[in-house]
């Protein structure tokens, strides 16, 4: 009876991966701040729509800039149907990511005419949330235990942090995670697509 | 024991359908890079340069690809540039808790015969709080200085990543 037993486990690990049992953010509130200086209260505000959320601080060039292009492509990459989705970038970093600096990082990278938000928050809110969606940061070079989501006051500081991007569905639940850098345009398109679908 | 066979099997059916089902960590693309020609031979010469947009006042990184077609290396030890608090060269790196960082560069060997790259998610040039704003139809002028070639004037062009 023990390879009963374990087609059994396998059959329950199928449908927790699969099936029911999404982690959820619905229960939970993040009061945020747009960078039009408009407040949103993540997830709820986003309801009903499939949000693809990337993470970062815009002092940083190079990983942090290839994440947000990364977005780009796949926003590009709907081809213009995004009804029912939104983009959204959090800082965490909101000691120097103010509204109006998020709101210049938007103009740069061209991101003002399209279905996406970026967000900042106070200092205690944006650690919970990152937490929360398993985005480890550290001061350069420091370990990432050591930190308590605070930063030095020189301004100057570089943050070492996961590369991610998070899929939620329009309930609120995260259907997946992604190497934000890295991972193809078109596959996270088509992920979209299928949440979509879902829903209707 | 014979009826445990069939039983078996179904169990790896069902653990390969596991496997396939939730297999949704799709990995990064390993795409072959396209075969690229050697470096030119008895020149040293830097290509491929450009520059990340930026706001005023914005942090930006910079990118090119050393080819050191000579029969010594060289070692790239600085960059300076006006218009600027200042440029750094750096690398993002991923750390061994799973991070990626980014750290200061102090020097770099450009090995004879070889290209070195600075390009996105490795090795950049830090251009730090730009005095004015970068778009498209922009440029960037920066020196580089190399311990054998010495000053190395170099135009970075904006490009929309
Ligand atoms: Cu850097």
């Amino acid at each position: 009876m023990r390879l009963l037993s374990v087609l059994a486990m396998a059959c329950a690990v199928v449908l927790a991966g699969c099936g029911e049992s999404y982690d959820s953010l619905s229960e939970e509130t993040y009061p945020l701040t747009n960078y039009d200086s408009t407040a949103v209260t993540f997830p709820a505000a986003y309801e009903g729509e499939v949000l693809l959320v990337g993470y970062v601080y815009t002092q940083c060039p190079d990983i942090c800039s290839v994440i947000t292009a990364n977005m780009r492509n796949i926003h590009d990459a709907l081809e213009g149907d995004t009804e029912g989705v939104r983009f959204v970038t959090i800082t965490f970093d909101p000691a120097r990511d103010t509204p109006a600096q998020l709101a210049r990082y938007a103009e740069t990278f061209g991101l003002q005419d399209r279905r996406w938000d970026l967000l900042t928050g106070d200092a205690d809110t944006i650690d919970a949330l990152m937490q929360r969606m398993g985005v480890r940061r550290a001061l350069a070079g420091e370990d990432a235990a050591s930190f308590d989501g605070t930063f030095p006051e020189d301004e100057d500081y570089i943050i070492d942090h996961t590369d991610r991007m998070t899929l939620i569905d329009g309930q609120g639940r995260i259907r997946d995670y992604y190497m934000g850098s890295r991972m193809p345009a078109e596959m996270v398109a088509e992920d979209i697509n299928h949440l979509r679908r879902e829903r209707s | 024991m014979t009826f445990m066979r069939p039983l078996a099997l179904l169990t790896v059916l069902v653990l390969l359908f596991t496997l396939t089902a939730c297999a949704d960590e799709q990995p990064a693309s390993d795409v072959p890079l396209p075969e690229e020609p050697p470096v030119p031979a008895d020149t040293f010469a830097v290509v491929d340069a450009w520059a990340g947009v930026a706001s005023e006042g914005g942090t930006t990184a910079g990118y090119f690809t050393i080819e050191n077609g000579l029969a010594r290396a060289d070692t790239l030890q600085g960059v300076t540039a006006n218009g600027m608090d200042r440029i750094e060269m750096h690398e993002t790196y991923e750390r061994e808790d799973g991070l990626r960082g980014m750290r200061p560069v102090e020097e770099l060997v450009a090995p004879p015969g070889e290209r070195v790259r600075f390009a996105p998610g490795g090795l950049h040039l830090m251009l730090i709080n730009m005095e004015r704003a970068l778009a498209v139809g922009d440029s960037v002028e920066v020196t580089l200085s190399f311990a054998e070639h010495g000053a190395y004037p170099l135009t970075l062009p904006v490009r929309d990543r």
